[in-house]
């Protein structure tokens, strides 16, 4: 919100006093839960109960006005503390009020005007008195009038906006940086599989990848601790993984990381960057994974998709994934525990970036390889070795040939859902009595428009007002992307949205 | 109803704590305010307890020999058994009397400009209908609850009890809750 040129009238009555004001909006009422108001002059009205007694107008500017207003406040709380008598020092122009017996009060206007006669003093009753201390209560309670301390409404929320902004952002590269070995590997697979098809078994005993990419994924520069202990189970999971798998990933390992691959290694684990005891909970992340059998890849050309996926999905997704993605990745990481902007929004890229990898999962299928400007060093056993066999399998019979022929389409949802995420939790205001999660499944057309949207509770059900979903028959996703998606909503604002695996 | 709806800011008005030393002064305090609004219009307990019941309050008086109890705990009550308040009790205690000035803020602000009007024409308050039954009202209820300790002049009773109307319209009003909290705390210093 900027701060609006024109003026708004703003007037509070009472029977005996009307305040008349003329505001203008400040620009930094966004971080405050009421308008914040610059007062640029006033009029109040006087009247007396008994109608011989015509009307009183004082005017004054806004310096007037403040001194008004603290001068009838203090002064009232001085009558009912009983310390009325306590001489107050006070600007020589300023407004101030004494008392002339019970009912009796003189305000003497100091530097405001009044619209009869040069006086310099008006009688109040008891009555006028306490209706000219409602008329600012009034006000207080609609706006609070600059200056004030200008303290944010909800610490929270900015940061939460930053957050989703940052989180977009970290999301689009975790997905690049999921995708881009996915890529490569499937390249390299492909012309394995082309040049010679026995390679590849060769090179199974030679590749053990996981534990050396999670050794550098620990790496201590890199993680934090909670991250350490999602990193663990992922590793724990890609060696079992490599177990089951060893002969899909034996393509995929290639060559040995480079040390610049550290900072990439936490990518393509986004999804597991939840609370271990969410570990199940990103399933339908992980399910949908594809599962890019090393045929299907030799089926792709590795030069039949001239454009790189992960930027295309989001405009504004930096173009070039391999650049920054170490740069924004260790940006967010290097942050420190101290610094407020930079550590809630990470709290909420991991959200983001887990729900958007999880989404990039489930929605991407085989890619096309991306150009040779995107093909790097490291490999993708994260990507690939989250993925148990029989699901890879199940993934290669959901899949049908039709989203197949679409990847780009595919992957271009992902994204959406980022977005579908920064957009609820920008919307999303927390109850304060709040104290469960909400939970919500959005289900999609084929064209990727919201269908419905089913709470999963009654607690869900009533808070569905305020829970910033969007409206139905708005467009999700892109079609052929995910058919339902979870929502959930924390009582402390973090929002988590992820696609449901078709059953 | 002439009444304005309790804020909910009501219970933020209310932030500040009082040192237990203060208390007992609150205590007499708020047991003031409540007679003079007994005295003004007609309420007793019942409504006290209904008015609690709106506020869901009724954890803090409940019954009437609850809200009894409540009442006995100013020190200047003749009787036995006096009742320790807490400050969660005297908070709910303010916000009934608020609730209750609210309510009949008319009648309320009626006294209060008879009473200037009788000011203003030099007219002794107590010549006035409804401000000569509020101040006899008052004077009996107070001279046959408080303690002879706290007995009072009949002038400085009926300043008293004129104090109280005026105080009371004011608490009737916008952020009544938070000036009666405010006064209460800095009279008990």
């Amino acid at each position: 919100m900027t701060s609006t040129p024109q003026l708004t009238p703003l007037r509070y009555e009472t029977p005996t006093v009307t305040l008349d004001v003329m505001a203008r909006e400040a620009a930094i009422s966004r971080w405050s839960e009421m308008p914040i108001v610059q007062v640029r002059r006033f009029q109040i009205q006087v009247r007396s109960l008994s109608a011989e007694v015509p009307p009183i107008d004082i005017r004054g500017d806004r310096d007037g006005f403040l001194a008004l207003q603290q001068a009838v406040q203090v002064y009232l709380q001085e009558r009912l503390t009983g310390n009325e008598n306590v001489t107050r020092a006070h600007a020589a122009n300023a407004p101030c009020l004494k008392a002339e017996g019970l009912t009796r009060h003189v305000l003497h206007l100091g530097s405001l005007t009044v619209s009869v006669g040069d006086t310099t003093t008006v009688l109040l009753g008891a009555v006028q008195l306490a209706d000219l201390g409602d008329v600012f209560e009034q006000l207080d309670s609609q706006v609070r009038s600059l200056p004030i301390a200008l303290t944010p409404s909800k610490r929270r929320r900015p940061w939460r906006q930053w957050g989703a902004i940052a989180a977009s952002a970290v999301a689009t590269v975790g997905l690049t940086t999921t995708l881009w070995p996915t890529f490569q590997s499937q390249r390299e697979a492909a012309q394995t599989l082309t040049e010679a098809p026995l390679a590849d078994q060769q090179a199974i005993p030679a590749a053990p990848p996981s534990p050396e990419r999670l050794e550098s994924a620990n790496s201590p520069e890199a993680m934090r601790s909670p991250e350490d202990e999602i990193l663990t189970e992922t590793a724990e999971a890609t060696e079992q993984s490599d177990n089951a798998g060893a002969s899909l990933e034996g393509a995929e390992m290639g060559p040995p990381l480079p040390s610049e691959a550290t900072p990439k290694a936490n990518q393509p684990n986004p999804s597991s960057s939840m609370p271990s005891s969410q570990a199940a909970s990103p399933k339908p992340a992980v399910d949908p994974v594809p599962s890019e059998p090393t045929q299907a890849d030799s089926e792709t050309p590795p030069s039949s998709a001239a454009a790189p996926v992960a930027p295309e999905p989001i405009p504004s997704a930096p173009a070039e994934p391999a650049e920054p993605t170490p740069s924004t990745d260790n940006a967010a990481d290097e942050a420190s525990p101290e610094a407020d902007i930079a550590t809630i929004p990470d709290q909420t890229l991991a959200g983001m970036a887990q729900d958007a990898a999880g989404a990039s999962r489930s929605s991407s299928p085989p890619s096309p390889s991306p150009p040779a400007a995107l093909i790097g060093p490291e490999s993708s056993s994260e990507s690939v070795a989250d993925t148990p066999p029989e699901e890879e399998a199940m993934e290669s019979f959901a899949l049908p040939e039709a989203s197949v022929a679409a990847p780009v389409e595919r992957a271009a949802a992902v994204p959406n859902l980022a977005t579908l995420n920064a957009e609820i939790t920008e919307q999303w205001n927390p109850p304060a009595d709040l104290n469960r999660t909400l939970t919500y499944t959005l289900t999609l057309k084929n064209d990727g428009t919201l269908a419905t949207i089913m709470p999963a509770d009654d607690l869900a059900d009533r808070y569905r007002d305020r829970a910033g979903l969007p409206s139905l028959g708005t467009q999700i996703v892109l079609p052929g992307g995910p058919q339902r998606i979870q929502v959930v909503l924390s009582p402390d604002g973090f929002v988590q949205v992820f696609p449901i695996a078709p059953e | 109803m002439e009444s304005q709806p309790l804020s909910k800011s009501s219970t933020a008005d209310l932030a500040e704590s009082p040192q237990p030393s203060q208390l007992d002064s609150i205590k007499a305090q708020l047991d003031l305010v409540l007679l003079a609004l007994e005295a003004l219009v007609g309420l007793g307990s019942e409504a006290m307890l209904d008015a609690a019941k709106q506020l869901d309050l009724q954890n803090l008086m409940g019954d009437r020999v609850t809200l009894w109890r409540l009442r006995q705990a100013s020190p200047l009550r003749k009787g036995q058994g006096r009742k320790k308040l807490d400050v969660d009790e005297a908070r709910g205690l303010v916000l009934v009397s608020i609730y209750l000035t609210q309510q009949h803020q008319a009648k309320i602000r009626k006294a209060v400009t008879l009473l200037e009007e009788a000011t203003a024409q030099n007219k002794p308050p107590h010549r006035v209908g409804l401000l000569g039954d509020y101040l006899d009202k008052f004077s009996n209820a107070y001279e046959e609850r408080m303690t002879p300790d706290a007995a009072l002049a009949p002038e400085t009773l009926r300043d008293l009890a004129l104090k109280l109307l005026v105080d009371l319209l004011f608490y009737s009003q916008a952020g009544g809750t938070r000036r009666l909290w405010l006064a209460l705390l800095e009279r008990a210093r």
